[in-house]
């Protein structure tokens, strides 16, 4: 199936819908392809331009300049500041993630089913989404053993086993992956399943329009109904539209979802989201492991999982070793960069408690605010003290921790020093997993159980602004089960009228 | 007033070999850089800049001159001093991000040309 994408100068005042919805990423995908299945009347708009996969090369910087929102760079204000990245781009972030699939853990059902009554989106009701979705996107776990490339991942895994710590193989949707270590700069031989080559197609293929270079500036109401959407066509030669819609479905994404809503006064007051933080490490090993060969991901320790902490291994490219010693001189990355065949790159994921907030009205761009709290600098140097257990085990020599001014460590003692001094300002987080800024929930909250934004019987929202928390695991198969249950409940009130 | 400066930070932050010391591996990164920078939202956008002015002003009372001309050695001294401060570490940081990943793209291109 082909995708078919209408640019930005194909979108018209005299373009109308039935059923308008923003975005084109992991959620957005999901209700597009539902709703034209059904024979529904659907038009999609995204932001971002469409970068078919025979775009994509091996230049990490150009891709990341042309796929993620900034060029990659996006803060969250704060003590420490922490970068953000998601994509933009027809596919959204599922064009630059690492295509991880999980279900979400049983114990983050439960407390959203205790604490925020959700009682109808236990596994029992997602598990046939999950299915679905699996299916969909050729989900498939590669033996770490059996991937001779993939040294890095069997390394991490070998080392918690050493541990007697749970290590798991990862569920990934790939197709026939040529271990081009590439996925966050676009899949070059296509198979990672990203939205672009699976749900969008699809959703073409039954009739879905798919607009690019659009992005949505205003929603216009009226008496708790939608009208509309204000769109900016185009960068340069941009253009002002006026598209006209019955119903308005919001897949932009945590951070622009909520943004569009306050920017159209359907939001006030405080708006706050969660998210995952990560901590990279570059860890040296005594004998080759070529990590370039394999792929990212394959292998992940779970051992602290219900504690909030995952470890993987993540991809590797001469760019991406050298990204935490920016600043300091050439000589210094160059000495770092003349052991690459030792070097591996893994990535710490946290799940913390600390906030982020969203400052809209200073343009078109929201301003972004995270504030940690202390016990998610006690989890971080506990993540940081683990992954460096594991990877000592795992035979490495030397380990270069997420931390500003830190030197490079030789033991998980010298480690234990150092991060028992460091300051929370000291920590290098990145973060890629924001949500839960619009909760679904059955009491107080923007948008009730079916996705409808309260106070408008018309505008639903169905990404990851609805997850109630954040879920310490990767959450695009989590974001997809929920849009595929809002999707049919959405159906379900469509056909009763 | 801006732009010596952000030169002189991606000098110092590719000058891995002789191919990252050219002018030319320099002015194309420095091309790349400003691309990118011109997409920030204006609140991120106007203190780089205000920093990069900053870097510019504090360099020519101290050595006479800009940062992208200044002695190797000095003007890694200079960065590394400046580096001490809360904000500036930012902005070396930053710069120094974007330029790595637009200097491994040119090698890159210069090993399949």
């Amino acid at each position: 199936m082909t995708l078919r994408v209408f640019s930005h100068e194909q979108l018209t005042d005299e373009v109308r819908c039935d059923h308008l919805i923003i975005g084109s990423g992991a959620g957005a995908s999901v209700a597009g392809m539902q709703l034209a299945k059904a024979g529904l009347d659907v038009v999609m708009i995204e932001e971002g331009s469409h970068h078919p996969t025979e775009s994509f090369d091996s230049n990490v910087g150009r891709q990341t300049a042309m796929l993620y929102r900034n060029g990659g760079i996006t803060p969250f204000m704060g003590n420490p500041s922490i970068a953000f990245a998601e994509g933009r781009c027809v596919g959204g972030t599922t064009v630059i993630n690492g295509g991880l699939i999980w279900r979400t853990p049983d114990w983050i059902l439960e407390e959203w089913s205790r604490n925020h009554g959700l009682h109808s989106y236990s596994m029992e009701h997602l598990s046939r989404h999950f299915a679905t979705i699996e299916t969909n996107l050729h989900v498939q776990k590669t033996s770490v053993e059996s991937v001779a490339d993939n040294l890095d991942s069997l390394r991490l895994h070998q080392g918690a086993r050493q541990l007697g710590w749970n290590s798991v193989v990862v569920p990934r949707a790939v197709r026939n992956c040529r271990n081009s270590n590439l996925c966050p700069t676009g899949c070059p031989s296509g198979a990672k399943q990203s939205m672009a080559l699976s749900y969008l197609p699809s959703a073409t293929n039954n009739g879905a329009r798919l607009y690019s270079g659009c992005r949505a500036v205003r929603i216009e109401h009226q008496g708790g109904r939608v009208t509309g959407v204000v769109v900016q066509s185009g960068k340069s030669d941009s253009r002002t539209i006026h598209l006209r819609c019955d119903h308005l479905i919001l897949g932009a994404g945590a951070i622009q979802s909520p943004h569009l809503l306050r920017r159209s006064g359907l939001v006030r007051g405080r708006t706050e989201f969660q998210f995952h933080l990560n901590l990279k490490f570059i860890v040296d090993f005594e004998e080759p492991v070529h990590a370039g060969n394999g792929t990212i991901f394959t292998t992940q320790v779970q051992e602290f999982q219900r504690d909030g902490m995952l470890l993987m291994a993540a991809n590797i490219q001469p760019a991406y070793v050298a990204l935490p010693f920016a600043g300091k001189h050439a000589s210094e990355i160059a000495t770092v960069l003349e052991r690459y065949d030792h070097l591996a790159l893994y990535t710490a994921m946290i799940r913390p408690r600390g906030r982020g907030r969203i400052f809209s009205g200073l343009g078109p761009q929201p301003l972004l605010r995270a504030q940690l709290t202390d016990t998610d600098v006690r989890l971080a140097k506990e993540a940081c003290m683990n992954s460096v257990k594991v990877f000592f085990t795992a035979g490495a020599r030397t380990v270069y921790l997420p931390l500003k001014g830190a030197p490079a460590v030789t033991s998980a003692d010298q480690a234990a020093e150092i991060l028992a001094k460091a300051r929370r300002a000291q920590f290098e987080f990145v973060s890629v997993h924001a949500m839960s800024s619009l909760p679904m929930s059955n009491t107080q909250s923007p948008v009730n159980e079916a996705g409808q934004l309260n106070g408008y019987s018309n505008l639903f929202v169905m990404d990851a602004s609805v997850l109630p928390t954040n879920i310490g695991e990767s959450p695009q198969g989590t974001i997809m089960a929920f849009a595929h249950e809002l999707a049919e409940r959405y159906l379900e009130k469509d056909r009763s009228g | 007033m801006v732009v010596s400066s952000i030169r002189g930070l991606i000098a110092h932050q590719i000058e891995f070999s002789d191919a990252g010391k050219s002018a030319e591996m320099v002015d194309r990164v420095l091309a790349s850089t400003l691309q990118m920078l011109a997409e920030l939202a204006w609140f991120q956008r106007y203190p780089v800049l205000l920093l990069a002015a900053t870097t510019t002003l504090v360099c020519r009372i101290r050595h006479g001159t800009t940062l992208d001309k200044l002695d190797a050695e000095l003007r890694k001294k200079f960065i590394a001093r400046a580096g001490n401060l809360p904000v500036y570490d930012l902005l070396v940081k930053l710069l120094g991000s974007i330029a790595l990943l637009h200097y491994f793209d040119a090698v890159e291109d210069r090993h399949k040309a």
